[in-house]
């Protein structure tokens, strides 16, 4: 048996709900892990035996390509025996509670779910009527910990051993929707980076008082200017448009927030040399960032989509492994 | 004899349900909201009537040393207990959940509109909103609805009653109560309206004065102490999202909260409701969004009020003024009477006792608050409904029971 590691008896928790949860120590912990994960995964030295034995579903009650992937392919690297819940055939649809499902799945032995879904909190819910481990792999505009934890440990290893302390990192597009903005807010400001959420007015409610509220050493800072965001940033963090949204809170102005909010090469110019950029995908080409830059040298996409599997065996060896 | 021993004296020959033979409260601080006068007092109630009441010299003694608080009977405007509960409470678990309240007379929404007023939840609901905008909103991934939201209804329902009134003169215009505002900027609208001779009045929950939008974060400090250092996302006591933090009009900010007492305080708000909305864990084992919302009240108002007193923020006097005469006057009752010869309507209330909101202690089939599992200072000892015994502590008459068969 080789195993990626065990699951420390002092461990966080019994689910990952959300960044917030997990103190500096086991953030490192996990990005420790996934140091080696990685190296695993790159050199095939695969599969590992944490989660053999065990069942996990993906319970994925919002269309997702990439993360339900990245964890299918992180668990079965890990030996997991994975099934999936097919939302749109199940009886989740014909009107079966949170409970009632999970319940269910616990009955046919999943031990661990990883759950997407479109309400803000319903994780919780799950968890409650749960007694395996949950693993919050996004929920409504809220939280989405393993995309954080995957974008700091991308961002570590870009930045190198002196890592993200005093870095500006700026975080650019639909912050009001977005799950994955929330979450690396934590993730980053505890590693000490210099946070700036920048989008246009409608799309920034309440996050000035949240930035007023909060400690002082994790403070950060809302602008609606896209150069005060990008000047001197070390790091550029894009978040996905969704249409419908943008309709909604903007009016249908789309092209007004291209104009001002695409990031190109020449408006990065204003960023540090080299500042690389990130974006959770899938990329709108020409809307978030434009298509030269997403497909270029400074574009972190595809490491991110890489460093997603290893970063995940690493939480479901923490979360969901034996002790 | 130790407080307990006290109660148990006085209390011990009650029976539940059966009217007053004869009761003697010795040395009990009684707050009459009718002639604001509170201090020490005995009382005797005999078949049911208050026939003796003699304040007592105060002698420089003040309400930090009053121990048994004896107030008038409660009346709620807000309880919900309308048809679509009729599969979770019973009209005795609903009685009983009033009695341990403290609460007397219950108006509901249903007879109020008998009574002519209007009721305007719908206006000035939340709509879309899942949370109001601000903090915990952005924090936790809600729809967040703008405190400015409530302000406009409430102005747009005076513009009609003035518009009213303007036609068929203020004394024949049907009187407007609009319930559970959640702004002062709103019930300083009603203030106003008020000061210029209109037939309105407005009143507030204790959940909206006591707690804040951090509750739906996990933050369980009250607002007062949550006003200068508002939650901001961090670990909290308890989990995110739990449903009954979902109400509407929504929990606003701990600094709004506050505010709103300070609305109570200057009159601006005639009176404190419960808002009670029993609901079965069925019903809100919903994403947060779907949650209908709702809160089980009736039992945990008067503490919640009475630690809103106790931290300063809302003068006993008003507090009970807010939750007896204010009420009355607003659903046209006569006023709570504590002089002799008057029915008893009453409750004494151990002010230093705690007792553990759980599934035991709480006689609401609707188990629906965040309170759940927390300690809450002010016990109902004695509920006293038209001079019959409509609660008794079971601590107390188990304590009775207990020393009268020592003495046999």
């Amino acid at each position: 048996m080789s195993r990626l590691g065990q699951r420390p008896p002092d461990w966080a928790g019994q689910h990952l709900l959300d960044v917030t949860d997990l103190s500096a120590g086991a953030i490192e912990l996990i990005l420790e892990r996934a140091e080696v994960a990685r190296e695993r995964v790159s050199t095939g030295s695969l599969p590992l035996d944490d989660l053999r034995g065990r069942r996990l579903a993906l319970l994925f009650v919002e269309p997702s390509t990439r993360t339900r992937l990245s964890f299918e392919i992180a668990a079965r690297n890990l030996s997991g025996d994975v099934v999936h819940v097919d939302v749109p055939t199940s009886s989740m649809v014909k009107g079966e509670s949170i409970p009632d499902t999970v319940r269910t799945l616990h009955a046919l032995g999943v031990e661990t779910i990883v759950m997407r879904h479109p309400r803000s909190g319903a994780p919780w819910l799950a968890a409650n009527y749960f007694p395996g481990h949950m693993l919050n792999a996004g929920d409504g505009w809220h939280a989405h910990p393993s995309q954080a934890l995957l974008d700091l440990f991308t961002l570590r290893r870009a930045f190198g051993e002196h890592g993200l302390r005093g870095r500006k990192v700026a975080v650019v597009g639909d912050i009001l929707h977005s799950r994955v903005c929330r979450s690396n807010l934590w993730t980053l400001t505890g590693a000490g980076a210099e946070v700036w959420l920048c989008g246009p007015r409608a799309l920034l409610q309440g996050f000035e008082a949240w930035a007023k509220a909060m400690p002082a050493d994790r403070r950060f800072n809302v602008t609606d200017d896209l150069d005060a965001a990008l000047r001197d940033a070390d790091a550029v963090m894009a978040l996905r448009i969704q249409r419908e949204r943008m309709d909604e809170a903007l009016a249908g102005s789309l092209g007004e927030y291209v104009s001002r909010y695409r990031i190109s090469e020449e408006r990065l110019g204003l960023a540090r040399p080299a500042a690389p950029v990130l974006h959770p995908g899938p990329v709108n080409e020409g809307i978030e960032v434009t298509g030269e830059l997403a497909a270029g040298p400074r574009s972190l996409v595809l490491e991110q989509v890489r460093n997603g599997v290893p970063v995940r065996m690493a939480i479901l060896s923490l979360v969901a492994g034996r002790e | 004899m130790t407080a307990g021993e006290a109660v148990s004296a006085m209390l011990g020959q009650l029976q539940p349900t059966e009217t007053v033979d004869r009761l003697q409260l010795v040395d009990v601080w009684l707050v009459d909201p009718l002639t604001g006068r509170e201090g020490p007092a005995d009382l005797t109630i005999e078949n049911g009537i208050l026939s003796r009441l003699s304040w007592l010299e105060a002698a420089g003694r003040d309400l930090s040393d009053a121990r048994l608080l004896l107030l008038p009977g409660l009346i709620d405007l807000g309880a919900h207990l309308g048809p679509e509960l009729e599969q979770l409470e019973t009209p005795a678990s609903a009685t009983e959940a009033a009695s341990h309240g403290g609460y007397t007379s219950l108006v509901g929404a249903v007879s109020l509109q008998a009574l002519g007023m209007e009721w305007p939840h719908q206006p000035l609901s939340a709509g879309e909103g899942e949370a109001a905008e601000g903090i915990a909103a952005a924090v936790l991934g809600l729809r967040g609805v703008p405190a400015e939201a409530e302000a406009e209804a409430v102005a747009r329902a005076l513009y009609e009653l003035r518009d009213r009134a303007a036609e068929s003169g203020p004394a024949d215009v049907a009187p407007l109560h609009l319930a559970n505002l959640s702004t002062s900027a709103a019930a300083e609208l009603v203030a106003a309206a008020r000061a210029e001779g209109l037939p309105v009045s407005c009143d507030v929950t204790a959940q909206h004065i006591c707690m804040h939008d951090g509750w739906l974060g996990g933050d369980r400090r009250f607002s007062w102490e949550a006003a200068g250092s508002p939650w901001s996302g961090g670990p909290a006591e308890a989990e995110p999202y739990h449903p009954a933090t979902r109400l509407d009009p929504p929990l606003r900010s701990a600094a709004e909260a506050v505010s709103l007492a300070a609305a109570v305080t200057s009159s601006a708000v005639q009176a404190i409701s419960t808002g009670h909305r029993p609901r079965d864990e069925a019903a809100v084992a919903l994403p947060y969004g779907e949650v209908p919302p709702g809160i089980s009240s009736i039992e945990t108002c008067l503490p919640l009020v009475l630690a809103a007193v106790d931290a300063g923020v809302l003068p006993m006097m008003t507090a009970v003024r807010a939750l007896t005469s204010g009420p009355a006057a607003i659903a046209e009752l006569p006023s709570p009477a504590v002089h002799e010869g008057a029915r008893a309507n009453l409750v004494l209330v151990d002010r230093g006792a705690e007792w553990l909101v759980d599934g035991h202690s709480l006689r609401s089939h609707g188990r629906n608050t965040p309170l759940l599992g927390r300690s809450l200072r002010g016990r109902v000892l004695l509920t006293l409904a038209q001079g019959t015994v409509a609660w008794l502590d079971e601590e107390v008459a188990q304590a009775r029971r207990e020393e009268s068969s020592v003495r046999r």
